[in-house]
């Protein structure tokens, strides 16, 4: 059977600022999450959204200051994108409206 | 040499490939970027601080990695041939924590039917009897759960290995209980329920091991061994007590290696396990100096002796029979 794709809030955090930005470092999600996502754990996040296919990384070209360690930027994946949109979907339907 | 690089050949000795090319060199390469960003813009203050909270992520995401890690090979291991290992373990720890909770409960009974106990220290009294009941169910649920656990399979090296290193982890467990734990909430206990407004005195049982020792020192040095003979009895049976995992866990591991009849070893272990204790307390509770010509501290360590001998013959036997 297959599995079902799963989004934790964090991960969905990230989905939303690669989709709303294209392509991010994992310091720039950081700022960009204004405090919500922590420096010591959006690496490991971004890890294993790798490995569920959610988005995808490539290395820049090592500047010159930097040691040779290249920056790695992230994006999300068109199944990243979907999943998102689901997810959504999913939450708009099943949140309960506000008592009139 | 650039900022992180000694991080960076520290976590290349652990991490794997995969981790330090997706997790760690991302990390020290943006900690970098911002650390150079600051210096080239002459705020070294600043690029100090970018740098230091560049270190705990760095030290964070290791720790992550680590339990992640840790949790795999945990799982790996404990659903290795055919969930071996899980199932020996589930099942300790069920017989474990059964035994607990009944061994506790009887004192516990005995206790606040013959005091009068206020409702609201119940649930502290409970918690405060519950380390004396450890010892003894991991001695008597650990090598249950291995028997029911392994059911007379054939087993290999690791898996015996593996339930050699848990047998050591209970032992480890129940001395640091019966040494350090046990002594506090004993005299915890006895304070609630006597609740007498100056401390009392500590008896042998409320001794933790190191005052056990220099109480036994200077008692000896005087020459006083009447006076010294309960803490010899505490000291020993505590003792045999957190051994007593160990050598009854090789016990369960010979017999279960031997029948592949999980109830008829399980049965053996239970009446040979209760009737050595039985031996045991009525020894201890004669207040004998010796017992048929033995100190009384040997006849403490009677039962593991036994078991140690029965596991011995089983593993001769075991290995002709091969």
């Amino acid at each position: 059977m297959a599995t079902i794709p799963t989004l934790s809030s964090k991960e969905r955090l990230i989905l939303e600022l690669l989709v709303q930005r294209h392509e991010l470092y994992g310091l720039q999600l950081v700022d960009a999450s204004r405090r919500r996502l922590k420096r010591g754990t959006v690496y490991v996040t971004l890890g294993r959204m790798e490995d569920k296919g959610y988005v995808t990384s490539r290395a820049e070209d090592p500047p010159p200051d930097a040691g040779g360690l290249p920056r790695r930027l992230y994006r999300a994946t068109p199944l990243g994108r979907r999943v998102l949109q689901a997810w959504t979907h999913l939450v708009r339907h099943l949140t309960p409206e506000p008592a009139r | 040499m650039n900022a992180g690089d000694r991080l960076r050949a520290l976590a290349r000795r652990f991490c794997t490939c995969d981790t330090m090319d997706r997790v760690v060199d991302p990390l020290i390469a943006d900690m970098r970027f911002e650390y150079n960003e600051s210096q080239r813009a002459g705020r070294p203050w600043q690029a100090r601080r970018r740098r230091a909270a560049g270190y705990l992520a760095f030290w964070r995401t290791i720790g992550f990695c680590a339990a992640r890690a840790a949790l795999g090979s945990t799982r790996r291991w404990a659903n290795a041939e055919g969930h071996v290992m899980g199932r020996t373990l589930g099942y300790a720890a069920g017989i474990i924590a059964a035994l607990v909770f009944c061994l506790a409960l009887l004192p516990f009974y005995a206790v606040t039917s013959a005091n009068r106990v206020a409702p609201h220290e119940l649930g502290k009294l409970f918690l405060y009897v519950v380390p004396q009941a450890i010892p003894i169910a991991i001695a008597f649920g650990l090598p249950l759960g291995i028997l029911v656990g392994l059911r007379g399979r054939s087993t290999d090296s690791r898996i015996r290995w593996s339930v050699v290193a848990v047998c050591i982890v209970s032992t480890l467990v129940a001395f640091g209980i019966c040494g350090w734990v046990l002594p506090e909430t004993n005299q915890a206990f006895r304070e609630t329920v006597v609740r007498s407004r100056r401390p009392l005195a500590r008896g042998a049982n409320e001794l933790t091991f190191p005052e056990l020792n220099a109480q036994l020192e200077a008692l000896q040095r005087v020459g006083r061994t009447d006076a010294a003979r309960p803490l010899v009895y505490s000291y020993h049976a505590r003792l045999a007590a957190s051994a007593a995992p160990f050598i009854w866990g090789l016990f369960a591991l010979a017999l279960a290696s031997v029948t592949r009849r999980t109830f008829l070893s399980a049965a053996i272990f239970v009446v040979a396990g209760i009737t050595y204790i039985a031996c045991a307390v009525a020894i201890i509770n004669g207040g004998v100096e010796t017992f048929r010509g033995l100190p009384i501290a040997y006849t403490i360590w009677l039962p593991n002796v036994c078991f140690a001998l029965m596991t011995i013959a089983l593993r001769v036997g075991a290995s002709k029979s091969a």
